[in-house]
This record gives C-alpha cells, structure tokens and sequence, in this order.
C-alpha cells in the first residue's frame, strides 16, 4: 500500500514539471517514455482484451465527463484474481489518473467512473493479476479541454456541498447473484488548471486523492485517484450479494487532507441506510 | 417591356449565368445578410442551423434590434465582428437613430462576440448579473476556439463586459422614446446568464436561447430549472415569440411545445434510468431517441445533454 502511494506521489512530481507537455499534444509518447519506465518497468505488458476490456466512446459527448468502465472477463477467486488496475490518460496533465485496489472478496473487477480528457488520447487500464501477469486494454478517445473546463455550476455552492456521499445498491440484471455498488461524493475535484472567474488567476488543485470501502471491517476495494476523475467523483464496482445487517463503511480523503467518514448497513429489504460510523 | 424573341427565349440563362458568375465571386460574399421585420420596429437576423464554426463566423443565432422613437437596442449583436458589422449596416439602412443599448441575452459566443462592432460613447450594455463572472471565464476558450480562427485577433480589447446588470427574478424597464422593453434575468436554466425581453407594445417576446425551435436545444444550464423557467415564460401575454434558433416569429406560447416535449422526455427517461441503476454510458444509449427525427443536429448535441440531465439528476 506504501509503496503505491509513494508511486502515485512520485508521478504526481513529474508530471508536474511539465504539464504543458500533454496539453500542447506534443508527439511525444508518454506512455512509452514515462508512464511505462516508471510504473512498470521490466514488466511484460500483454495487450489485449482477453482479461479486461476498457470500455470509452470514441468521441466524448462532454470532455469533462467521459463515461469509461472496465470490464472483467475472469471472477475474482483466490487462486487468480485481479489485484491492481491503473488507469493512464497519456494526453492528461497527470496521465496516471487512478490505481485502484482490489480485493479476491469482490466477485468481478469490474469499475466504472467518469474522467476528464484533455486532448485526443490513449486510455489505458492495465490490470495485475494475483500470478504477476499484467494484461493492458487501450482505447482512443476523441475529446478537448476537460481538465480547464470551468466546473460545473456554483464553485462555491459545490465547495459547500464536498464530502456528501451517496450509496446505492443495485440488483445486476444479468448477475443475480451480485450486487452493484454505485458510490458518489459530491467534490469539485478541482484540477488546477481551471480560472477564477474574477482574479484570472488558476485555481489550485483541491481532488479526492483516496476512497476506501470495508464491508464488515474487510477491505474490498480502494481507489488511489487524481485530477483525472469527473466533478463529483462517481465509482461503480461489484460486490457479494449482501445480508441484512452487512456494513460498508467508506473513507474518502482529499489532496487538502479532509477526510469524511461514512457507514452504511444492508436493511431487512436489502438497501443501505446510513448509520452512525 | 419590349423584348426580341431571342432575347426572351436567352433571358433565363442569362440570368442564370448573372448568378452563377456572383457565387463565383465567393458564396459569403453573394449571400445577402437578411433581415425580416417580424413586428412593427422589430427586427430579426437568421441565423443557419449549423454548428458554431470559425468558418461559419457563427451566424447561427437569430440576432436584431428594436427601434424607438429616441434610439434603438440591439439584441444580440452576433457571433463575431463579420457578423455584427453586417447586422450595424442593416441596421443603418433603416434608421438613423443612435444605438443606445446592446442587451446579451446569454453568455454564448454566436449571441454575444460581436458586441464591440456596438461600443461607443453613450451605449450601455445589459446583461444578467452572472454573465461578467461567465465572460471572463470563458475569454480564453472563446479566443482558442473561435475569435483567432476567424482571424479577428482578440485579445483585451474585443470583449465588452456589460456594466448594467440585471438581477434574478427583477425587471428592468430600458426606454428607446415612447417604446419601453421589460428586461428579466432568469434562474440557471439554458445556461446561468439566461435574459428576456419583452415588448409589450407589439405584445413580442424575445425570448432568445430560452426557447429553440427546429434545432436541437443544448442543456448549458439546468434541465429542471428550464422547464420551471419554460412555466414561467408561459405567463408572458406575448402573441408572438424570437426564439434565439429557428424561425424569426413565431406564435406564443405554441412555440414552445416541441421544446418542452424534448425536455421533458429528457427528464423523464434519465430519472428512469437512474431508477434502474443504468450507468451513464447505458444512459447515452437509451435516452431520449425517440426525439431523433424532430431535431437538426441532434446527433451533435443530445449526447451531451443526455451527460448533463444525468449527472444533474443522480443527486435527486
């Protein structure tokens, strides 16, 4: 966990040095000489979609929320499972977008979320599985500007609002036995290339930098997130179906260091309520 | 007229080739700048349903003015200095009043770019009270993606910031001589800066982006806060409406009934969607197709409304 924390510090750095890099689409393979070496190097990477599929549109409807979801084709078991998966936007002025954290207690590892894109770019989701393979899934995105998109509506109403979160759990039509989770808190994840309306001066960066959920006190799944993730951070990932009495706790912490706290318990008709955490 | 045969049989072609000799010369240029009276001393530019393009100098809204006996107000003076230019030379060939307001209806480049071909001594400029706030934060992507490909330069002199200001909900009442416009600034709704004006001597609502007809409507603003605004523009006692994109005038409030039929389909299937848990790339897939065929472009723009209604509504 250390280890992937001081990662994600560490390219957080780099890519700070030059963020001109991504936006002025500068031919430069950022994958390829960056995000590669220094997240996974001497690592084999296979491509393809035979262990994850990224799924995003071609061309983005709305560049500062692009809809992408990830797509497992194996289950999670305990002899193979998928531990980490990393999200890279190469065009983005932090390309390393999210690692996320997963757990052989989630029965798929499927995610869903919203990204910003800032130009044309490569999306890619590489997935370690529990046997040290790494298998990586890329699709091109057409979309410009998400990461300086002014935010949505009242800045100042929405920093008012941050750290509300929402918990929902949803019956998945095609696997009864499983539920969805849709978790979201409410967070400009401000990017820091956005203006102040009246100062014309940047913003500084304000994002989710973490959320963690338990299930009972046992980790199932952490996310590790940048400036990357949509206004309003929104995750949607599988769980076991659940028990009445069953309890989701979720922890979400911020570049500012804030940190909100909230539990959940499954009631008699199978919906969460919030409870005291 | 006398006419010999031959030249009576040759004429069409003539003029044919008269015509064809002018696009020659560059469609633009051939392309006369029209302009309809839509009611006494009202009127209205149209602007073609294409998507807002440099090339196009975004002459896609429909823009104008009112006269008064004292002076004239301009409402929207368009989407550049190309656009804007043509619409003061309309304008000239009509009356010789002075101009003495520009009213921005909204923050949106193809309404508002123009607006310095208008700034002189003695105009003021009225917006709502958000727009300034909108303006300069949106400058830069006004410059990158419009202003510099229609080679008009940009930079600190091209916008004008309007300096009397419209609150929400209140009513300013602007004087041309014997000829009073009530202005009122709306609650988010198309976008945050959304403005009217009303006419009551000719009983014409000039209702701008509040109101689209033939082109698809794109959701700037709040698809719940529209459709209330949509409930409180009915109350308006117009005959007659400028919608901000279609037809010059039409009808009121019957304008506004495939509007509503749209956002209300919108609203609709989002929160039904978000009722069954659909995720928004479902969503994008399933709302709202039923409207397809009774809007231009809108293959261009429902997706995104779609993105809007659904992260607007999965709060409720």
């Amino acid at each position: 966990m250390m280890k992937h924390l001081q990662r994600m510090l560490a390219i957080f750095l780099v890519t700070a040095s030059f963020p001109l890099l991504a936006e002025d689409q500068s031919p430069v393979d950022v994958w390829q000489s960056v995000i590669r070496p220094q997240f996974f190097k001497g690592v084999e990477i296979k491509e393809g979609e035979s262990v994850i599929e990224l799924t995003a549109p071609y061309r983005a409807e709305d560049a500062a929320i692009v809809p992408i979801t990830i797509h497992s084709k194996i289950p999670q078991s305990p002899d193979l499972y998928v531990k980490n998966i990393w999200l890279v936007i190469d065009k983005n002025p932090q390309p390393m977008s999210g690692v996320f954290h997963l757990t052989k207690d989630m029965p798929r590892a499927d995610l869903a979320m919203r990204v910003r894109v800032n130009a044309y770019t490569n999306i890619r989701a590489i997935a370690e599985l529990s046997n040290g393979e790494y298998h990586m899934s890329t699709k091109f995105v057409k979309a410009q500007g998400g990461c300086s998109a002014p935010a949505q509506g009242d800045l100042k109403a929405a920093m008012k609002r941050r750290g509300k979160m929402r918990l929902r759990l949803l019956r998945d039509k095609e696997n009864p036995e499983l539920e969805i989770a849709q978790f979201m808190v409410s967070h400009p994840n401000l990017t820091g290339l956005q203006l102040d309306q009246r100062t014309r001066a940047i913003i500084p960066p304000n994002y989710v930098k973490k959320v963690r959920f338990t299930l009972n006190g046992k980790e199932i799944m952490t996310a590790e997130t940048g400036i990357s993730i949509s206004q309003d951070p929104s995750f949607r990932f599988f769980l076991t179906s659940l028990n009445p009495g069953d309890r989701i706790e979720v922890e979400v912490e911020t570049s500012e260091n804030e940190r909100w706290v909230k539990a959940y318990e499954v009631d008699d008709k199978g919906k969460v309520r919030a409870v005291a955490s | 007229m006398k006419m010999n045969p031959v030249t009576r049989l040759l004429l069409p072609l003539l003029l044919w080739l008269a015509a064809c000799s002018a696009l020659a010369g560059g469609v633009e240029e051939a392309r006369e700048f029209n302009l309809s009276e839509v009611a006494p001393g009202i009127y209205v530019h149209h602007g073609r349903h294409e998507l807002p393009l440099a090339e196009n100098h975004l002459d896609i809204a429909n823009i104008g003015f009112i006269v008064g006996e004292r002076c004239v107000a301009v409402i929207d003076p368009g989407g550049s200095y190309q656009v804007a230019r043509q619409l003061k030379a309309a304008l000239r060939r009509i009356t010789d009043r002075p101009v003495c307001f520009v009213i921005d209806t909204h923050i949106h480049g193809d309404h508002l770019l123009g607006n310095a071909v208008f700034r002189e001594e003695g105009v003021v400029f009225i917006g709502h009270e958000r727009l300034p706030d909108a303006l300069l934060s949106n400058e830069e992507f006004f410059e990158k993606q419009f202003i510099r490909p229609m080679g008009e330069g940009g930079g600190p002199g091209y916008f004008v910031i309007p300096k009397r200001l419209v609150k929400v909900g209140q009513e300013q009442r602007i004087d041309l001589g014997n000829r009073e416009l009530i202005l009122k600034a709306w609650p988010k709704a198309h976008t945050s800066t959304d403005l009217t004006v009303y006419d009551p001597e000719t009983r014409t609502l000039w209702a701008a982006d509040l109101l689209f007809m033939e082109r698809i409507p794109p959701l700037d603003g709040s698809l719940k806060g529209w459709l209330a605004v949509m409930d409180e523009l009915e109350k308006v006692p117009a005959g007659r409406v400028v919608p901000g994109h279609g037809p010059v005038s039409a009808p009121w409030p019957e304008a506004m009934g495939p509007q509503r039929r749209y956002l209300t389909t919108l609203l609709e299937e989002s929160r039904e969607v978000i009722a069954e848990g659909m995720d928004l790339q479902e969503a994008l897939k399933k709302v709202g197709y039923s409207e397809r065929e009774n809007w231009v472009l809108f293959d261009d723009v429902h997706g995104r409304n779609v993105t809007r209604a659904y992260t607007e509504l999965e709060w409720e």
